[in-house]
């Protein structure tokens, strides 16, 4: 008996904070979004909300703006951080050095900095315009269209590729190595070439590993404030930042359109990861060894 | 399929000494096993010949082509591990069909193959599994399979039954055995197992510390070893050393007849089960048993004899006792010798 | 092999540039189009930085140990949910490990919208634990995954052992379980701590601006496009993230290292 509840007693620590925070907030956010909201006298459940928002233009802007900018941001990182891995795989196998460890910096830098680090180098000002003027290809400052602050959110992808690809690369790496170490020998010994390793083993066998990352970073990018707040444009906005925009406002009934939103933000993520399950399934068959 | 000519191989590995002047001829549709125990260099070589790891000098030639350049992928020498690394994302049939998707060759033909080789391996109704859903010996086939789609020059196994249970190998063994007759591959194979080479192989090649001790057939490498590190390898344990003068045989254990023609210096040996127990006689060596080691179907006595240690097995249980004293009956003019 | 050579610093400069570019900044006392290298050399950001009267470094401590408590915080609950998941079997485990791995996927702007409610209801808002509270969540999913991978990997073989050879549970915590899981505690911990450090938003939501990490003091710097001083200040933010990973590892590892020559 004392052997069944013991695991539970060993997780209640952690379900405090999973069901008292996590949960409560999520749940709560839920209830708001129905219009159940009685610190302000709101108690019938209300599907309104939900209408208003999704009919919104400005909604719909900001959602095809937080998606394209997650999604190209995502696959960018996740392209670029598998081949660096692989290229520094290669890169080991001839002396080592240095490289294994350095391109992990920008994994301990914040977003705000990752934010700063775009700005510097892409204003109407900065760095990259500075040498385009220099190579002769613009003759002043003002012609040189900035990256950021634009509709596109080019800066937004930007900074969110410089924070993802190194932490591709670092989930990536260690599992890359192995499956090489184990593979790819073999697979060259009956006739495949470089390329046709990393495309018909390599690649395959970190698949489930690379889609994980691209979840985790896809989700994260797609929920976060600080660089579209501080590299996206004004219009349109990022979804949560719009959701910011009705949280704050000093009218409290408008903070059930900020939880539609919030809502929205957290189906996408959890669609993301059921297209992965999905996708996977077939995995398991070989997987569980 | 053609000769294949390994000539002069030398490889160390951080100034250790691992294959030293490696020269071997296997002949077109022979079966050669590498025999020896675990940092013999048997694994090296094979690696090397695979062009999975480069030989530091020394040139190995497939018929008259030079092959030292020629990249693992294009070698035409394929190796299967003896972890077999089976591509776990592949099912059976992807896994056979492999090196010939990777040349490129039509879908109709590598289909064609893929079939036979499933035919012929046994490996009927299982084409759509994956490897962790097949048992040991199936995916032994699949991974043999897979390196006889692309037709190889050669085939080479690298300890390819030492994760098999006992049963399961003596199948395989023969398996493989009637596979390569059947389709007249060349084939090497390394091995620890002296019991697997024998049977095996046409010829067998003994590697000791790096170096090719004997290239023989198993017949004559297990008869005639040409010097005691190979008898030894063999399971040899007794060495009787003295000289010849009139047809006898002087040694320290005493002298026996023998139709030898005189000299200075001779060793004769001897495996445990050359020697007998029998009654007390003009040739017969006295001692005392010191040791008994009941093992199943043989009992294993050290008999001390004057400053002696004689290793007898003996299969009838004609019991003796530790302090009893026995006679052995030892035949020299049977025995091998060295000079 | 020269194309995959030109590949790989490419991607590398891209990485790296950018935080050359920082430094520049951050040292500068004028750097004017359309030069390409900073004009002038001064350290009047750090000094301001680390001036008493300023409070800045005073802001950088405080930070420091908040995100410290939270890290203990996170492992503390972490540690004994990895061991139920690994070693246990049970109703709801399935449960239990999608719910833990869930912050990773709902982003902490919803929950900290959702919950700041209740947390001024119960006088979290805008204090110290208040905080702390909010940060462990997202840290929860690395502290089980990576401890969990840890127990797994190790299994609990060589603690059942050392019970049978006569320890007590302290001891066999203290010298088989704590060097055993060091390392995985090292790696899991400083994602915490990184993570912790790095939050903006959901400090600054449920702070509610009383409340003033490193991170937030620096985004308006960040905002307003002050670049020498977002800079200097983002370089102090960076070093002292090393500084304190730096440490951590030079002290466990060599616990880790004198405990595994002994006990492991």
């Amino acid at each position: 008996m004392r052997k069944k509840i013991k695991p539970y007693i060993m997780l209640i620590p952690v379900m405090v904070f999973i069901l008292g925070i996590f949960i409560v907030g999520i749940v709560s956010g839920l209830l708001q979004s129905f219009g159940y909201f009685p610190a302000i006298g709101l108690k019938t459940l209300t599907l309104q909300y939900y209408k208003d928002v999704l009919s919104s233009p400005s909604f719909i802007r900001a959602l095809r703006f937080s998606f394209s900018t997650s999604f190209i941001s995502s696959l960018v990182a996740v392209v670029l951080g598998v081949l660096f891995s692989y290229l520094l795989l290669y890169d080991r196998r001839r002396k080592g050095g240095p490289l294994v460890n350095i391109y992990k910096v920008p994994i301990i830098v914040p977003h705000t900095i990752a934010a700063l680090l775009i700005f510097i180098l892409f204003t109407q000002s900065g760095w990259v315009a500075r040498l385009m003027y220099h190579l002769g290809f613009i003759e002043d400052m003002k012609y040189f269209k900035p990256l950021i602050f634009d509709r596109q959110g080019l800066g937004v992808i930007m900074a969110y590729v410089w924070k993802g690809l190194p932490f591709i690369t670092l989930v990536t790496f260690d599992i890359l190595r192995s499956v090489e170490n184990k593979y790819a020998k073999t697979a060259a010994n009956l006739g495949a070439n470089h390329f046709q390793v990393f495309w018909y083993i390599l690649l395959p066998l970190i698949l489930p590993t690379v889609a994980s990352g691209f979840i985790i970073i896809f989700a994260f990018s797609f929920g976060a404030f600080e660089i579209p707040y501080l590299l996206g444009p004004s219009t349109p906005k990022a979804l949560p930042i719009l959701s910011y925009i009705h949280y704050n406002s000093v009218n409290l009934a408008d903070r059930p359109y900020a939880m539609v939103i919030n809502m929205c933000i957290a189906l996408c993520g959890f669609i993301t990861v059921g297209l992965y399950v999905l996708t996977f399934q077939f995995i398991k068959k070989y997987n569980n060894q | 399929m053609a000769i294949i000519y390994l000539k002069n191989i030398n490889k160390s590995y951080d100034n250790k000494v691992v294959l030293k002047d490696i020269n071997l001829i296997i002949n077109e549709g022979q079966l050669v096993v590498l025999l020896g125990p675990s940092g013999s260099g048997k694994t090296t070589l094979l690696h090397g010949i695979a062009g999975m790891i480069d030989f530091d000098q020394g040139d190995i030639f497939f018929g008259d082509q030079l092959m030292n350049h020629v990249s693992i992928d294009k070698r035409n020498a394929v190796l299967v591990d003896q972890n077999l690394l089976l591509f776990p994302h592949m099912t059976v049939e992807s896994n056979i069909a492999f090196g010939l998707k990777m040349r490129r060759v039509k879908k109709s033909v590598i289909k064609q193959k893929v079939d036979e080789l499933i035919r012929l391996l046994e490996l009927e109704g299982h084409e759509k599994k994956y490897p962790n859903e097949l048992s040991g010996g199936q995916m032994q086939r699949v991974a043999i399979a897979r390196a006889l789609a692309i037709e190889p020059e050669v085939l080479l196994l690298d300890e390819p039954f030492s994760k098999l249970d006992i049963m399961l190998r003596k199948n395989m063994q023969e398996f493989v055995r009637a596979l390569q007759k059947k389709l007249n591959i060349t084939l090497i194979m390394v091995t620890h197992d002296q019991e697997e080479a024998l049977s095996m192989a046409d010829q067998v090649a003994l590697l000791l510390y790096g170096e090719i001790k004997q290239y023989a057939s198993p017949n004559e490498i297990y008869e005639k070893p040409v010097s005691k590190e190979v008898a030894d390898f063999f399971g040899v344990r007794n060495y009787f050393e003295g000289k010849i003068i009139d047809g006898e045989f002087h040694s320290p254990l005493g002298r026996f007849s023998t139709h030898l023609s005189d000299c200075e210096k001779i060793t004769f040996m001897f495996r445990p089960e050359q020697i007998s127990f029998g009654e007390k006689q003009k040739d017969s060596i006295e001692g005392i048993v010191k040791r008994r080691v009941y093992s199943g179907d043989k009992v294993m006595y050290t008999i001390d004899v004057r400053d002696f240690e004689i290793y007898v097995s003996s299969f009838i249980h004609k019991d003796f006792k530790v302090g009893e004293e026995v006679a052995l009956q030892a035949n020299f003019d049977k025995a091998v010798y060295f000079i | 092999m020269r194309v995959k050579w030109i590949i790989k610093y490419i991607i590398l400069t891209g990485l790296l540039f950018p935080l050359l570019m920082m430094i520049g900044w951050s040292i500068t006392s004028g750097w004017s189009w359309p030069s390409l290298i900073p004009q002038g050399f001064t350290f009047r950001a750090y000094s301001y930085v680390l001036e008493p009267t300023t409070g800045v470094f005073k802001i950088l401590i405080n930070s420091m140990i908040l995100s410290i408590v939270v890290t203990a915080l996170t492992l503390l609950v972490s540690i004994p949910a990895a061991r139920a998941i690994a070693f246990y079997d049970f109703k709801g485990k399935s449960v239990v490990k999608v719910l833990i791995l869930l912050p990773l996927i709902v982003p902490m702007l919803t929950v900290a919208m959702g919950v700041h409610l209740r947390f001024i209801q119960v006088g979290l808002a805008n204090t110290f634990w208040g905080v702390v509270l909010i940060h462990v969540i997202p840290g929860i999913p690395y502290g089980v995954k990576i401890l969990l991978n840890v127990f797994e990997l190790n299994g609990n073989k060589i603690e059942t052992h050392a019970r049978i050879l006569g320890a007590s549970p302290l001891q066999v915590i203290r010298y088989v379980t704590l060097p055993l899981i060091t390392p995985g505690l090292i790696i899991a911990g400083s994602i915490i701590y990184i993570a912790s450090f790095s939050q903006y938003f959901i400090t600054f939501l449920i702070g509610g601006g009383r409340i003033v990490t490193y991170a937030m003091f620096l985004f308006p710097f960040v905002e307003s496009g002050d670049r020498t001083m977002a800079s200097a200040l983002s370089i102090v933010f960076i070093l002292s993230i090393t500084l304190v990973l730096f440490i951590t590892e030079k002290i466990v590892g060599n616990f880790y290292e004198k405990s595994s020559r002994y006990y492991v």
